[in-house]
């Protein structure tokens, strides 16, 4: 069984990962920061798996993730769109013995 | 006689992309607001020109403002990049004016820093240009930022 990723704002960056997205990905004028800028239903039908929550309150159930990963996104601070991504849910999903990747570095790994 | 600032990243200074590297002991979001704190006068040290909220908008002229996220490397990255291409070229220093969207509490206040029917910003970095006053163009993301920058000689 292959490792399940988590990518928390992700846009499809890394072929096998669930993207976790906020509620502000739905919004008509929202798009991809990657070209070429889509839009969420032209994410989805190019095949990438998206889900669709706030960021401190992954719906993901606990020791679920082998790793997770961030890039560029606010942790654990507040900025014009709302919360940041929360490291608590990320400590709380991941398996033990899991990574998380922030910016392509080991930023922690669950004992 | 009143002394010429120059354009740049002073020697003593870190690159802006610095302000997010790992930290033995500190968290990322401890970094993070820790950058956000600091972008602004090391943008002034640098002599890039500093957007303020609610600012004029020149009514002749090619000008750009940027909005970057301080807790985004690749932002700070380009952001390094700018200030390396504007070294001592105060003429295009004036052309552009840079701010940390972290310092918006929501869109609203986005829209001070970036006026005449911008719209959200959803993705950083993001460029605005405005011909003779009037919004021209608009472009989110770091590749089209970069690649704007590219052809007004700013990068």
């Amino acid at each position: 069984m292959s490792d399940f990723r988590v990518y928390l704002g992700g846009e499809g960056e890394v072929s096998d990962a669930l993207n976790q997205q906020p509620a502000w990905a739905v919004e008509p004028t929202w798009r991809t920061s990657q070209p070429p800028a889509r839009d969420l239903a032209e994410c989805v039908r190019a095949g990438l798996r998206v889900l669709l929550c706030p960021n401190d309150d992954i719906a993901l159930p606990d020791e679920c993730a082998d790793e997770v990963m961030t890039n560029s996104v606010p942790v654990d601070i507040s900025m014009w769109l709302g919360v940041g991504i929360s490291s608590g849910e990320i400590k709380r999903i991941l398996k033990r013995g899991g990574a998380w990747w922030h910016n392509g570095r080991l930023e922690f790994r669950k004992p | 006689m009143v002394a010429q600032r120059t354009v740049g990243i002073p020697q003593a200074v870190t690159a802006f992309s610095d302000l997010l590297a790992q930290q033995p002991g500190r968290s990322v979001g401890e970094i993070q607001a820790d950058a956000a704190q600091k972008l602004g006068a090391m943008l002034r040290s640098a002599g890039i020109p500093v957007r303020e909220p609610d600012g004029r908008i020149p009514l002749q002229g090619r000008h750009l403002i940027l909005g970057v996220a301080s807790f985004s490397t690749v932002d700070l990255q380009l952001l390094d990049e700018l200030a390396q291409a504007l070294d001592g070229s105060r003429a295009d220093a004036q052309r552009v004016a840079v701010f940390d969207l972290q310092q918006c509490r929501d869109q609203h206040d986005v829209a001070r820093y970036l006026p005449g029917a911008f719209g959200p910003v959803w993705n950083t970095p993001v460029l605005g240009i405005w011909d003779n006053g009037s919004l021209a163009r608009r472009i989110d993301g770091v590749a089209g930022c970069r690649q704007m920058l590219q052809q007004e000689g700013l990068l």
